[in-house]
């Protein structure tokens, strides 16, 4: 790819073969003694990508895929193996000598310089000058380049810190490939990103393939991985157990692999599937929907969002299998009326919300990123002040420790890096009368604390185990599994001194989660809602809206575009979706 | 790979906040090394002043007595340090917060008659609160005004040095000269029963180490062992999620602050309450900029400050027979400097460590 600027273009490679091979790599982690020594992270994996094609590379949280691909970058060094690029042999070890072979990585959590611009974080590192300045109209000008070339619609010169999440996707992959990377290793690109959004970056990975670029995704999406991948590569256990090519294999079959054992594959699949009693949403890869729902939903949907709609809605949605199960909707325990509020950048994106949530019930929030749902859940655990209408809540949900947070963004807003996995695991329910000595300067007693933060370890399947590993060292799955273990678990029975959870509020609750720890928490989250509490989960995955809503609330320019009855149609949602303002941003 | 977010000093604080004893103690026999073989490179007789300065540190009630009143009053100001480090604030004002809660100290010894009993703790509680204010006033300009804790504290070190040094001391609070005693200067002699009691036939060891001692024990406690510190410590690892999980992260930052102006403070009490016992005409001491390096090697831990300021108080306590072998005393202070650099330098060696072949823990740095 030719840009305007002068990124240090690698020599192109002429000859055939794989663009990326990666041979016999096997990576080994020091741990502590009674863990068993060590760790093999990465067991003899092999994997060629050649050129123009894309590859995807699955497997569950702590598969061994980042690892994989740490290697492939040079973040990591091989304990043993080769990795080649273009039929050369990487310096192993060396990022530096990845990128000027061409290989680019785009990592799960950003590395992105929050204050400045796109187009400087773009630049960052391989500036263009003039003379001794940065050519700052260079960098974006190139920027608006690749921007443009791919659809993605950047505005280079505004700050990264403003944009979307899916914006600043779309900023990482620019980045690659304005230093000239003919290799693209994406880590979970649409993980953060709406259906269109996501659409919309596959549409740009098959574009990136058909000019010549090899990519490797990482996914734990499999409808995605079979929409735009060649071939399909499945790790468990830090060994690659499993290659096909997309045409030749199904969801079934790859969730098979992934989880291991062709038994625990198809029950494990079925996401959606609803526990005895209830009904649930479709199961996304087998996609049944019930006909007789689809039809209810379409009857009942009722694009203004009116209480007595809502009201309507739910009775013809759910019918008598709602009421029928776990004693259904009960009080209202919180209300938002005409509710206004703005953003950190001062814009009003909450422009009148009406919203009531009643004890017993999940309400799913579907919208486009950057509609007013962040700005919703926050306003909901009183993080963020209203500016106008009212916001009421029952006596219940007024404690702090009885409302449940999982937030949008879990390492700044969810986790104290630095501290323990079991320092993390109390964070916000510390106080409670279990974990300390009221009587004694709220002396922590540290054996409750420690068996709690056992038992809350085991039920979300934390790895490591180690209460005393310091968060920043799991993996970005993990550190999740941490979030929703407190906020959701980490209260009456488990801890029975805390209040009862009353309102849950749970913003991408399994964002980078695999197959199995997306159905504990879905599981988890039914369980707090047939324990009598409140739930509002906002996702962009229009699957999970389906699977776990009782009903669906859209939202679309800081409005409740529209209300739907649970299970309803997709393409009905996602019309709603982009019914109302923030269409435009998309 | 979260640490690829963090800034220097974010990843400063946490190579200091992850300290373990071994790296510090490593980092003081590097330098007690590198600093003899700096000594002996001038042609001095770099074991002979080793020997000498050993023996003024150690050797006898005497001088254990001298490295045990300086180890407090370090300990006191490197706690202080170490506190703001725990909520991730750089308290850079600890040397005007212990200026001022040494004159805090002498006016009560000086002005108040107090059963003795009640006395030291009163002169105490003021030197904490006079400590306290210049903290609080660094907080509250960074809570209201955004104004960064480094510069505004390096500022009031100034504003307190010479309100107390150019014009309290030598002028409304300055001693009448009575005809017995002209050459005094400074504040009035503090009544006896505000001077710290002496535990040591022979030497100048009072109750300010058990007090320093017992403080330490009281932060290790506090940060470790309680809900209040968990929250401090959570708020200095992530002021964001804390506030998120509902901890009142301003009250915990005036808490911890307001905490640490008080140690510096009674820091700078102990000094006057227990040797000076005064405020004395010329006061320069360094004990609160020196606090800075004892929470540094201390790892901002208050067992390792503790011993630390051991380390500091020893070397200040032997810097003296020095020149009985003909070297000069600031030395000690070489050496001081180089265990600072050796301990700031950590995370460069690990990097070293790595490069050379060890498998790097988490990750490379890229």
């Amino acid at each position: 790819m030719s840009v305007g600027a002068a990124p240090p273009s690698p020599s192109p490679a002429t000859g055939a073969g794989p663009a990326l091979e990666l041979v016999r790599l096997t990576k080994v982690f020091a741990k502590p003694a009674a863990e068993g020594g060590v760790c093999v992270a990465c067991d003899d994996v092999s994997l060629a990508v050649p050129a123009g094609e894309v590859v995807a590379v699955v497997g569950e949280n702590g598969a061994g895929k980042s690892t994989l691909m740490n290697l492939a970058y040079g973040l990591y060094r091989p304990t043993s193996g080769s990795v080649r690029v273009g039929g050369r042999a990487l310096e192993l070890g060396s990022p530096r000598d990845a990128i000027a072979a061409g290989v680019g990585m785009v990592h799960q959590h950003f590395m992105l310089v929050g204050p400045l611009t796109i187009a400087e974080n773009v630049a960052l590192g391989a500036e263009p000058r003039r003379g001794l300045l940065f050519d700052r109209a260079r960098a974006e000008r190139a920027v608006a380049e690749l921007s443009d070339k791919l659809g993605f619609g950047i505005d280079p010169r505004a700050p990264v810190a403003s944009a979307s999440v899916a914006t600043q996707q779309r900023v990482e992959i620019v980045k690659v490939l304005y230093r000239g990377a003919r290799v693209l290793i994406l880590d979970e690109p649409t993980a953060a990103l709406a259906p269109a959004e996501a659409e919309a970056l596959l549409e740009s990975v098959r574009a990136l393939a058909a000019e010549g670029k090899s990519v490797v995704l990482i996914s734990h999406k499999l409808r995605e991985v079979l929409a735009v991948a060649s071939r399909v590569a499945v790790m468990r256990r830090g060994r690659l157990v499993a290659e096909r090519p997309a045409a030749e294999t199904s969801a079934e079959e790859l969730a098979g692999l992934m989880v291991g054992g062709a038994a625990a594959g198809p029950a494990r699949v079925a996401l959606g599937a609803a526990p005895p009693g209830r009904e649930g949403g479709g199961a996304p890869s087998s996609g049944r929907e019930g006909g007789g729902d689809v039809a209810a939903g379409r009857g009942a949907a009722v694009a203004g969002g009116g209480r007595g709609a809502a009201g309507a809605v739910a009775g013809g949605g759910r019918g008598a299998a709602g009421a029928g199960a776990g004693g259904g909707r009960g009080a209202p325990v919180v209300a938002l009326r005409g509710a206004t509020a703005r953003n950190d950048r001062g814009v009003v994106a909450l422009k009148g919300v009406d919203l009531e949530l009643f004890a017993g019930e999940i309400v799913a929030v579907a919208g486009v990123d950057g509609n007013g749902q962040t700005e919703l859940a926050e306003v909901l655990v009183g993080l963020r002040p209203l500016e106008g209408g009212t916001f009421e809540r029952s006596e219940a949900a007024r404690a702090r420790e009885a409302v449940a947070h999982v937030p949008e963004d879990r390492q700044r807003r969810g986790l104290c890096l630095p501290l323990s996995v079991e320092e993390n695991l109390v964070l916000g329910r510390h106080r409670a009368p279990g974990l300390v000595r009221q009587a004694a300067f709220d002396v922590v007693d540290a054996a409750a604390r420690r068996e709690l933060a056992a038992r809350l370890i085991e039920a979300l399947d934390v790895r490591p185990t180690d209460p005393g590993a310091r968060a920043e060292s799991l993996s970005g799955g993990n550190q999740q599994k941490i979030i929703v273990a407190r906020e959701l678990l980490a209260a009456p029975p488990l801890l029975p001194s805390s209040p009862p959870i009353a309102l849950v509020v749970a913003v991408q609750p399994t964002r980078g989660l695999d197959l199995g720890a997306i159905a504990n928490v879905h599981a988890r989250l039914r369980e707090a809602r047939d324990a009598g509490a409140a739930v509002l989960v906002v996702s962009l995955d229009l699957d999970e809206v389906r699977a776990l809503g009782d009903r669906i609330v859209v939202m679309a320019g800081g409005r409740v575009a529209a209300e739907l009855p649970a299970g309803a149609d997709e393409a009905l949602v996602g019309r709603h979706m982009l019914a109302g303002e923030g269409a435009a941003r998309a | 790979m979260p640490e690829g977010k963090a800034g220097f000093g974010e990843r400063l604080r946490r190579a200091l906040a992850a300290g373990t004893a071994l790296p510090s103690a490593l980092a003081v026999a590097s330098a007690l090394a590198l600093g003899f073989v700096v000594i002996a490179l001038t042609g001095k007789d770099a074991a002979g002043g080793y020997a000498r300065m050993l023996d003024g540190a150690l050797g006898g009630p005497e001088a254990l007595g001298e490295t045990g009143v300086k180890a407090a009053v370090l300990a006191c100001t490197g706690l202080s340090v170490a506190l703001a480090f725990v909520v991730g604030l750089f308290n850079i004002g600890a040397e005007g917060q212990f200026i001022a809660g040494a004159l805090g100290a002498a006016v009560a010894g000086a002005s108040v008659r107090l059963p003795g009993p009640l006395h030291v703790p009163f002169a105490l509680g003021c030197a904490a609160a006079a400590g306290a204010l210049p903290a609080l006033a660094a907080t509250w300009l960074k809570a209201k005004r955004g104004v960064h804790e480094v510069i505004s504290t390096i500022l009031l070190n100034w504003v307190v040095i010479y309100l107390v040094h150019d014009w309290l001391v030598v002028g409304p609070l300055r001693a009448p000269s009575s005809g017995a005693n002209v050459s005094a200067s400074g504040t009035a002699q503090i009544f006896a029963s505000a001077e710290l009691p002496r535990l040591l036939e022979g030497s100048r060891l009072d109750v300010g180490l058990p007090l320093a001692v017992a403080f330490a024990l009281l932060a290790w406690l506090l940060l470790g062992r309680t809900a209040l510190g968990y929250e401090l410590r959570a708020v200095g690892a992530n002021a964001e999620a804390a506030r998120a999980a509902g901890v009142p992260v301003a009250r915990r930052l005036y808490l911890a602050m307001a905490l640490s102006g008080a140690l510096a403070g009674v820091g700078g009490a102990l000094l006057i309450l227990g040797t000076e016992r005064r405020y004395p005409g010329v006061f320069r001491t360094g004990y609160g900029f020196d606090g800075i390096a004892v929470a540094l090697v201390g790892g901002a831990h208050p067992l390792g400050v503790l011993a630390a300021a051991f380390f500091f108080g020893a070397m200040r306590a032997g810097a003296t027979r020095l020149q009985l072998v003909g070297i000069h005393p600031s030395f000690t202070e070489l050496i001081q400097g180089l265990a600072v650099l050796f301990v700031a330098a950590r995370p460069l060696f690990a990097a070293l460590a790595g490069a050379l072949g060890r498998p790097p823990a988490g990750k490379g740095a890229p």
